[in-house]
């Protein structure tokens, strides 16, 4: 088996800067840290490898920095690593990225899975799996939290929703979006991280993976972003009720009323 | 001159604070309560910290001296008892690396994932002073006999590898100490009483007995009679990693104090904006930088085999000074709570205290800190 795992480098801390020129997310001097799903993406496709024999290929796009979060996923057992950089796929939305992930994966050839974790969690868009597997062509499932391999070419996995879980068999090649109760991610070890730096990550553009050229960066990103802003903090007002238990009450449901939250 | 660590140890750092967050620190309190954690020695031999010191070739990671300083300071935010425990074990892995025979590491190092690794060198009677060890070892065919009692042994009682300093030529002193390896199955050796301890409780600390003990002459780690030479090799080892501890203790002591200093509010503001507060910050902070400093140079010198002793005992009982001082200033920070046994800054004042005296005592290190000053031409 053939896997190809998507992830993405997420600001380390929560503090994000925006370019105020095109509205985008700053990345390129951030420290980063692997999305956390992507995390759990990895661990699977490490199971996987354990328990089925299987290739497995980290893939990131972004500036040469995201070489840190590749190397984490050699560290945690990936055996190979794949960065799309390039100036040109600056400003990619999810159409664009989409694009670019799914023509990367058709130059490896014979992907049986492409793995990504349900969402980033600094865009939230969780877009970016289902279009790289429109491009493919191929079945996808999203929001996967177990999957079992019955044979070569099929699939059982379970999708799950807040309060409903779906039971979907398929067939290979498949693109999976995974939540975080699909597994627990291991650690990188001393070892792993060892083995990670000797590893060389190969760096593709776009030439390497022959996109259109209309079709990635800016100019294949027909999202505009208006405006982002960091939402400012709402002032707590506390209003304490210095009476006995009965008084509160009706005092508290009256000013609920007043308020038309009752 | 290079301060920056590499893109590699960057990595390793961030994935032991990831690590010590999710795994050592939680179980800080557990360990000072009930001791050595199985459960976390477990989980670290599987992450593959345990051996991040042995190398390659022999299942381990490999690292060098400066990271596996950074790896004890890392690991003893969380827990100095964790850092003692690998001072201990890896000061054992590192005498083996220098002076094992090819048999030796292959037989024992692959070992050191699963296994603890302890070096005995104290005895009841004379504390770390060698020139009153009594413990002996005779050949008598492919053999030694071993007979004596080792005392306050770090990681004793737990471990299962343990590297014993015994006298082969009592006429030649201490040119007459040879190191011998004995495994807790080796004929006539037994494990003695476990030490309850004021700090560093989740450390086991215990004694071990050797009656007739018999070792093969295929585990002696050395050449014969050079076991001094091994011994203050591996104190020049261990005082790197203690003073990677005081200065984890510091860390921890800097970081807990100034978040509380910051949220305590006497008279409506914090006690952060009291000079006599920031004082004991500033004292923290400035022990913190200068400790690490030390550590990483002669963890650095140690990598590039230049002579360290001085170094390593200067991160040692500087550290230790540095860090037994910024525990009482996080008490003193702390006030009423401070003395509580609730709040975690009363541990670190225990766990403190016990690198002034393990592998070698303050005062001993000062004794030998002047007799390099006071003998040798200045190095710089």
């Amino acid at each position: 088996m053939k896997i190809v795992v998507c992830v993405k480098q997420i600001p380390l801390s929560n503090t994000v800067k925006i370019d105020p020129q095109t509205h985008n997310m700053v990345r390129d001097d951030e420290e980063g840290r692997m999305n956390p799903f992507d995390r759990n993406a990895v661990e699977e496709a490490l199971h996987l490898k354990e328990t089925h024999g299987a290739e497995v290929i980290a893939m990131s796009m972004g500036p040469p920095i995201f070489t840190s979060t590749l190397r984490e996923a050699l560290s945690m057992g990936c055996d190979d690593a794949v960065l799309l950089s390039s100036r040109a796929f600056g400003g990619a939305d999810t159409l664009a990225t989409g694009y670019t992930l799914s023509q990367a994966i058709k130059k490896i050839g014979n992907v049986d899975l492409i793995l990504f974790g349900r969402q980033a969690v600094d865009a939230d868009t969780g877009q970016v799996g289902p279009i790289v597997a429109e491009f493919l062509g191929i079945p996808q499932v999203t929001f996967v939290s177990s999957m079992n391999v019955i044979n070569e070419s099929e699939i059982e996995v379970t999708r799950f929703y807040d309060d409903e879980e779906e039971i979907v068999e398929t067939t290979f090649p498949l693109v999976a979006t995974v939540r975080s109760e699909l597994n627990t991610p291991r650690y990188t070890t001393p070892l792993g991280i060892r083995r990670a730096f000797r590893k060389e990550i190969s760096v593709y553009n776009e030439t390497d993976i022959k996109c259109d050229p209309s079709r990635i960066g800016m100019r294949g990103s027909p999202t505009v972003v208006t405006d982002t802003f960091i939402p400012k903090k709402a002032g707590r007002n506390m209003h304490q009720l210095n009476t006995n238990a009965e008084k509160a009450a009706r005092e508290l449901v009256s000013i609920l009323r007043d308020r038309k939250l009752l | 001159m290079e301060f920056d660590f590499t893109d590699e140890q960057i990595m390793l750092r961030k994935m032991l604070r990831e690590f010590t967050k999710n795994e050592v620190t939680p179980r800080m309190k557990e360990m000072d309560e009930n001791g050595f954690s199985e459960d976390l020695f477990k989980i670290m031999a599987a992450t593959g910290i345990n051996d991040l010191a042995v190398p390659e070739k022999y299942g381990g990671a490999g690292y060098d001296y400066v990271t596996q300083a950074m790896a004890i300071y890392e690991l003893s935010k969380g827990s100095p008892s964790i850092g003692i425990i690998l001072d201990a074990h890896w000061k054992v892995v590192a005498q083996i690396v220098k002076y094992g025979s090819e048999e030796i590491k292959q037989r024992y190092l692959p070992r050191a994932k699963d296994e603890l690794f302890a070096f005995c060198i104290t005895e009841p009677a004379g504390g770390s002073t060698i020139e009153s060890n009594r413990t002996t070892a005779v050949r008598t065919g492919d053999d030694w006999v071993l007979n004596g009692t080792k005392s306050w042994i770090t990681n004793g009682g737990r471990a299962s590898v343990y590297v014993i300093l015994a006298i082969t030529d009592k006429e030649q002193g201490l040119d007459g100490r040879t190191t011998l390896i004995a495994d807790t199955d080796s004929p006539g050796f037994s494990l003695g009483k476990l030490e309850s301890t004021m700090g560093m409780r989740g450390c086991p600390i215990g004694e071990a007995i050797m009656e007739d003990c018999l070792i093969p002459d295929s585990d002696r780690l050395g050449e014969v009679n050079n076991g001094i030479e091994i011994a203050h090799e591996a104190h020049d080892t261990a005082r790197i990693f203690m003073g990677a501890i005081a200065a984890a203790i510091q860390k921890t002591a800097l970081e807990l104090s100034v978040e509380y200093a910051k949220e305590r509010l006497v008279y409506g503001k914090p006690i952060a904006d009291l000079q006599a507060i920031q004082f004991k910050i500033a004292e923290m902070a400035m022990g913190l930088l200068s400790t690490k400093l030390i550590v990483y140079q002669s963890a650095y010198m140690k990598d590039h085999d230049q002579p360290h002793t001085r170094e390593a005992a200067t991160a040692k009982a500087f550290g230790s000074q540095l860090a037994l001082r910024a525990a009482d200033h996080a008490i003193q920070i702390f006030g009423g709570y401070g003395y509580s046994r609730e709040y975690p800054v009363e541990h670190l004042w225990r766990d403190a205290k016990s690198l002034q005296i393990a592998e070698g005592s303050l005062e001993k290190l000062h004794i030998d800190i002047a007799n390099v000053a006071l003998s040798e031409e200045a190095r710089e």
